[in-house]
């Protein structure tokens, strides 16, 4: 996330003040904002030689006011009658002209179409079908969305909140008539957070673990104190009514794939207790994929808690209502996010709704289970610990391993991991979902994508590996694997589909180069010291003569999955 | 309104456009080759302040009509400058 990436602004009004936001480093990314060339959307969007197109921007906003974009929504503004089907027509036809930027960028942005909220419009007619500004907008915004669903470089943006947010200072007519601008300037803070967030999702950067505290945070009052039976909690009490109001959002999170865990100081047995007796809450202990109840320092325990969940501590949020306690970890830990919290605990659920750093580009089935995944693990951590050796473990586990090639039913998930996957990385690739997709329809390109169960769980689709072919030679592009499955022998089985398929092909030789990053010394360690392919020290380049075939581990079940096509 | 208070409604209005400004003292410029503000950024500058004065004075308006004025003798030159302005407006309309 050090690289400063460049957005190009492309607008039917004057959005220079949006820049200065975008620019500033808090919060992170800082984003590079270049113009385009004033009410030249259409020409800028079109002219793929166009000046502004020629910093090769990273990302492009397209932001318009529905009555240039739409001359029937226009008209209708004048009180005439137009029909539906004409304003949907210039809604496609604006989408064709977006899709057309979409290729030049990684993502292209477009903030949904708003209306001045000084403007009360037609009052109670607002919202006719026939004549009603407010039901025709409304509507803009349904095709716009739906027309751009099966594009995943284009991005609807949901400019209405930003309006609602800034409330008054939304809009100025004195803004339009002087400087042509539509909106203040808090609207153009709330856009460039949410611009800034879905920059952080399609780069992988969302955070995945909220680590709470619990007495005053989860709950009200001190369990070691008062007792389970005496928190405030629920009930009548309108603070204890927040308190579960918070729980419920945070368990809205594990829905996201966003994983909880617990950090107090506490006594362990009491708080469990609390967790598991209390009849008011709503988070019990497998909603949580750990915990650290004890008196030592919160900054260790954050620690030792990613480590064990093999996350890095830049994927934490830390929740504490001591504000002593979130000074410790800000200065201890500045990787971790540390929100400011509310006094007023009425708030709890507020504050956690206005946290940008949990977006993400799509949900996938994997987000959703992701709890679970992490309670499994916790059960086959403590079955590793009664095996008797590593070999008897891996055969205990019953892990299985499903091949697929990269398809519409898994292109969201696998984007997903190869953004944000750093260990298990031969090459740390990144590709948005549109790129990957491209990329694996050429023919000299083998995309293979792999899904790992066991008898506690099923990890879901958790490697890619893929491979470009060049002469008789296979060069393996992407090799990545989920940190959750490392040193279980699925490294072994996703070389063993490579070689299998490079020979098939009648080639010679598997090839695999290792670029080095600050976090993805696992991959050079397996490469180096299990594969068992030869290595050429000085460039890091490891090779398999595809004479000879390379064999899955014997404790792993390979099944290969609509395998023959492609 | 003080003094002092204005002068904080003007540097938050500030504050509000341009987000990169670290401190915004009383020697601000907010026009001329230091200005911490563009074009688009002052005009947005000049209507988010108004509104902070609840839109009790016309700013926008008197800025477009002032005119070239000699550097020193305008008012939309620094922080300070435009707050002293401002209370001279301010006693004008309750006078």
């Amino acid at each position: 996330m050090s690289d400063r990436r460049t957005i190009l602004l492309i607008a039917d009004f004057t959005v220079s003040g949006l820049a200065g936001f975008l620019g500033h480093d808090e919060p992170p990314p800082a984003l590079d904002a270049t113009t385009a060339p004033f009410d030249q959307v259409v020409p800028t969007l079109l002219d793929e030689h166009a000046e502004c197109w020629k910093s090769n921007p990273s990302f492009a906003l397209v932001w318009t006011r529905p009555q240039t974009i739409a001359k029937t929504f226009a008209r209708m503004l004048n009180h005439e009658r137009v029909p539906p089907d004409a304003v949907r027509a210039e809604v496609d036809q604006f989408v064709e002209t977006v899709r057309m930027a979409a290729r030049r960028v990684a993502a292209v942005f477009v903030p949904t179409w708003t209306w001045p909220s000084y403007d009360r419009g037609l009052g109670v007619l607002n919202m006719d079908p026939t004549i009603g500004p407010t039901y025709f907008l409304s509507k803009m915004n349904t095709w716009l969305a739906e027309a751009v669903a099966d594009d995943s470089a284009i991005h609807v943006l949901d400019a209405g909140r930003w309006v609602a947010q800034a409330g008054a200072l939304a809009s100025h007519p004195k803004l339009w008539h002087l400087g042509k601008i539509a909106f203040g300037p808090e609207v153009f803070k709330h856009a460039a957070s949410d611009i800034k967030a879905a920059v952080r999702a399609l780069e992988g950067a969302a955070r995945k673990l909220v680590v709470v505290d619990l007495d005053d945070t989860l709950w009200g009052g001190v369990v070691g104190d008062i007792g389970w039976q005496n928190l405030d909690l629920g009930g009548h009490s309108a603070v204890g009514e927040a308190f579960t109001a918070f729980q419920r959002a945070l368990k809205r999170l594990t829905r996201r794939g966003i994983v909880l865990a617990i950090v107090s100081k506490n006594t362990e047995s009491l708080a469990l207790e609390a967790i598991d007796s209390h009849p008011e809450m709503v988070l019990r202990r497998n909603d949580f994929v750990g915990w650290r109840i004890n008196w030592d320092d919160k900054a260790r325990n954050i620690v030792s808690l990613v480590s064990e969940l093999n996350l890095g501590l830049d994927s934490v949020v830390y929740i504490d209502d001591n504000p002593a306690e979130r000074a410790r970890i800000r200065q201890a830990l500045p990787q971790v996010l540390v929100p400011d919290w509310p006094a007023d605990k009425m708030l709890y659920e507020q504050a956690l709704a206005e946290l940008t750093c949990f977006d993400s580009i799509a949900l996938s089935e994997e987000d959703r289970a992701r709890t679970r995944m992490y309670v499994a693990q916790r059960q086959r951590q403590d079955a590793e610990q009664s095996a008797q050796s590593i070999e008897a473990y891996l055969l205990s586990l019953g892990l299985a391993v499903t091949v697929e090639r990269l398809g519409p039913t898994n292109i969201v998930r696998a984007a997903q991991l190869l953004n944000k996957t750093n260990q298990m990385n031969l090459s740390t690739r990144r590709l948005s979902e549109a790129q990957f997709v491209e990329w694996a329809a050429s023919t000299d390109h083998h995309v293979f994508v792999f899904r790992v169960c066991d008898r506690f769980d099923d990890y879901g689709l958790t490697g890619i590996a893929s491979m470009t072919i060049e002469d008789s030679r296979a060069m393996i592009a992407d090799f990545v694997l989920s940190c959750r499955v490392i040193g279980r022998g699925v490294e072994e089985t996703m070389l063993h589909v490579l070689v299998d398929q490079a020979r098939s092909l009648g080639l010679r030789q598997l090839l695999a180069r290792y670029h080095a990053t600050p976090r993805n010394e696992p991959c050079r360690s397996f490469f180096d010291e299990k594969s068992g392919l030869s290595c050429d020290a000085d460039d890091l380049q490891f090779s398999w003569d595809l004479a000879r075939p390379y064999s899955a581990p014997g404790h792993i079940a390979v099944r290969l999955s609509v395998f023959d096509q492609g | 309104m003080t003094r002092s208070e204005i002068v904080r409604s003007v540097a938050d209005a500030v504050a509000d456009v341009a987000p990169q400004a670290r401190t915004i003292a009383e020697t601000t410029c907010l026009m001329g080759n230091d200005a911490i503000l563009d074009s688009v950024g002052f005009v947005t500058f000049l209507v988010a302040l108004e509104q902070k004065l609840g839109n009790e004075i016309d700013l926008s308006t008197a800025f477009i009509s002032q005119g070239t004025v000699e550097e020193s003798q305008n008012p939309f030159l620094t922080v300070g400058s435009l707050a002293a302005h401002i209370e001279l407006l301010l006693g004008a309309a309750k006078a």
